[in-house]
């Protein structure tokens, strides 16, 4: 294992790291040209063919629209309910809900902000919780930096499942295995990040203040996270939790456990005339509810069963011996159980129900789809090229060589780095579930050098990931933009970086103590 | 001279209609000029996105 070797495997990975870091680049942009740098170097250095590297890319492509068949539905639901002026219902309604400014950060800006990402994802959650605290009467840079690290716990398991269902798809664990322990190992970041987000909105003492209702709200949210998981319904993990967080906090709010705060000017706020209920508002993401778990009841599973598509790939074999066996039905997308097919059946009930009871807008369906195309474009490139290099990478043997590489490199800490490699795909390029697939691989492939556990570090490269939202130049520039802050991204930036490397530090050790002490 | 936007959504559509014919070309015919073709296309709609995005 030279080091030119291993210089060369680790090439597009920082092809891609230095658009992204050094050059500022955008994710597609870095994306095309880290599949390039990739293509190139399968080509020349690691016994590879033209066969072989579209036999990769298109592996990558058909990953790609697994993925971003649920970004672009659940992005087209958010937009269609916010079309039909839902989206501002359900905000007041919160607002409205909750009176005291660290139950409105923690409720709206941790809990809500996960439930938003469980159903939306892709920015969404920023985008609406920032506004919303600025409306309740938080600063600019304060709102920005609570949405973006309060919704950060929620990300693996939000977009309805998306970047979970990658880490699945890229290692190969099945689900039953790896969802579990994940949501068992997002207990401790859940409840960090609520003190995280207690202290960003009144420092220590808000910290202390708020520390019973945090429990009980971070304690019930990683529980529902944990029981989703475990009884096969992950895609709404981060949307029931959200909700149920989301519920608690409001209860307890209005208890002893949170002691009372002098109220400000921004909680006597009056609510506009609202046009419909809140659960008219909320009724496409109750469909998308009830759809998801009756897609779990074994008898529609039985049924559903045979009602998949995917493509099937032959084994190849590169000039060096690398091998890669064949793959039938590769990123297989089940008509009953995959969230866009769910998603799409929710917005058709929801149009059935809102033109029944007269509150469908004329052309809403045409404006969201307007607006979900040039949100998902860009996004859409940046993720077909990141998925294609990884996937190059993957089946020319350059993955492997690079887990190997890290392993003798790091050894017995390498549980503690783990993690930092999942935020660190987020970071370069705002996607959790881009993460996974560009870090995926290669975390399983350097637990299996080391000997640990490949459910654990996998578990451990998402959750990671997840936590590095909170500072995805992406992300931060959506929160900055929505609040009027754009140009002055430092300001927010300043504010959620300790947090998350504090947090995926612990995340981190929480990892080698597991590793090495049980 | 195309603007920078419009050349963002040839890239996007360049790569929507050259994914199954990567497929196919390498896959179903597995034949050599046809996947290098389809390689070359997206290729070059990497490229225009490196300058476009």
């Amino acid at each position: 294992m030279s080091a030119a070797s291993i210089a060369l495997a680790a090439l597009p990975l920082a092809a891609l790291l230095g658009a992204v870091l050094a050059l500022k680049w955008s994710a597609p942009r870095a994306g095309a040209l880290a599949w390039l740098a990739g293509c190139a170097i399968a080509l020349l250095f690691f016994g590879s063919d033209a066969r072989l590297l579209a036999i990769g890319s298109a592996k990558g492509l058909s990953l790609s629209l697994f993925v971003l068949s649920i970004v672009w539905t659940s992005v087209l639901l958010y937009n269609v309910v916010d079309e039909l002026g839902g989206i501002d219902v359900i905000g007041n309604t919160m607002t409205r809900l909750v009176s005291d400014p660290l139950a409105q950060a923690l409720v709206v800006g941790w809990a809500f902000s996960g439930f938003m990402q469980g159903i939306a994802g892709f920015g969404v959650p920023v985008a609406v919780v920032a506004p919303l605290m600025v409306f309740m009467g938080f600063t600019p840079a304060r709102a920005a930096a609570i949405a973006l690290v309060g919704h950060a716990w929620s990300v693996t398991f939000g977009s309805l499942g998306s970047s979970y269902f990658t880490i699945q798809l890229v290692t190969g664990i099945e689900g039953g295995e790896i969802g579990p322990q994940m949501a068992a190992l997002f207990a401790m970041p859940i409840i960090v990040t609520g003190f995280a987000v207690a202290h960003l909105q009144g420092g220590a003492g808000a910290m202390r203040r708020g520390a019973p209702l945090i429990l009980v709200m971070g304690g019930s949210m990683a529980l529902c996270m944990w029981l989703l998981a475990l009884v096969g319904a992950p895609q709404v993990a981060s949307l029931v939790s959200g909700l149920v967080g989301c519920g608690a906090g409001w209860l307890a709010s209005k208890t002893p456990l949170l002691p009372k705060a002098a109220l400000d000017e921004a909680s006597q706020r009056v609510e506009p005339r609202r046009r419909m209920s809140f659960h008219m508002a909320f009724l496409p993401y109750y469909f998308v509810l009830l759809l998801s778990i009756v897609s779990q009841i074994p008898v529609v599973k039985e049924i559903g069963a045979p009602l998949l598509w995917g493509l099937d790939y032959p084994a190849v074999e590169t000039s060096l011996g690398y091998e890669v066996d064949a793959e039938s039905s590769y990123a297989k997308i089940r008509l009953l159980r995959h969230p866009a097919p769910l998603i799409l059946l929710s917005l058709a009930l929801t149009y059935g129900v809102f033109l029944a009871r007269g509150l469908w807008k004329r052309g809403a369906a045409l404006s969201a789809g307007r607006k979900t195309y040039a949100q998902c474009v860009s996004t859409s490139v940046g993720i077909a090229t990141m998925v294609m290099m990884a996937l190059v990478m993957t089946d020319t043997g350059m993955t492997v060589f690079l887990g190997g590489a890290i392993a003798d490199v790091t050894q017995s800490a390498f549980p503690v780095f783990s993690p930092y490699i999942g935020a660190l795909g987020t970071f370069m390029t705002g996607s959790n579930t881009n993460s996974n697939v560009m870090f995926g691989a290669l975390q399983q492939e350097t637990a299996g050098a080391l000997g640990v556990s490949a459910v654990t570090i996998a578990s451990v490269q998402s959750i990671g990931g997840s936590l590095g939202s909170a500072i995805a130049p992406a992300k931060v520039l959506v929160g900055t933009a929505i609040v009027g802050l754009s140009g002055k991204e430092n300001e927010v930036m300043k504010r959620t970086i300790p947090y998350c490397l504090l947090i995926v530090l612990l995340v981190g050790i929480q990892a080698w103590i597991i590793l090495n002490l049980f | 001279m195309f603007s920078k936007d419009r050349v963002k959504q040839y890239v996007f559509w360049a790569m929507v209609i050259d994914a199954p014919f990567i497929y196919i070309s390498a896959v179903t015919l597995d034949n050599a000029a046809a996947t290098i073709a389809s390689l070359v296309v997206m290729g070059a709609a990497s490229a225009l996105a490196i300058w476009s995005h």
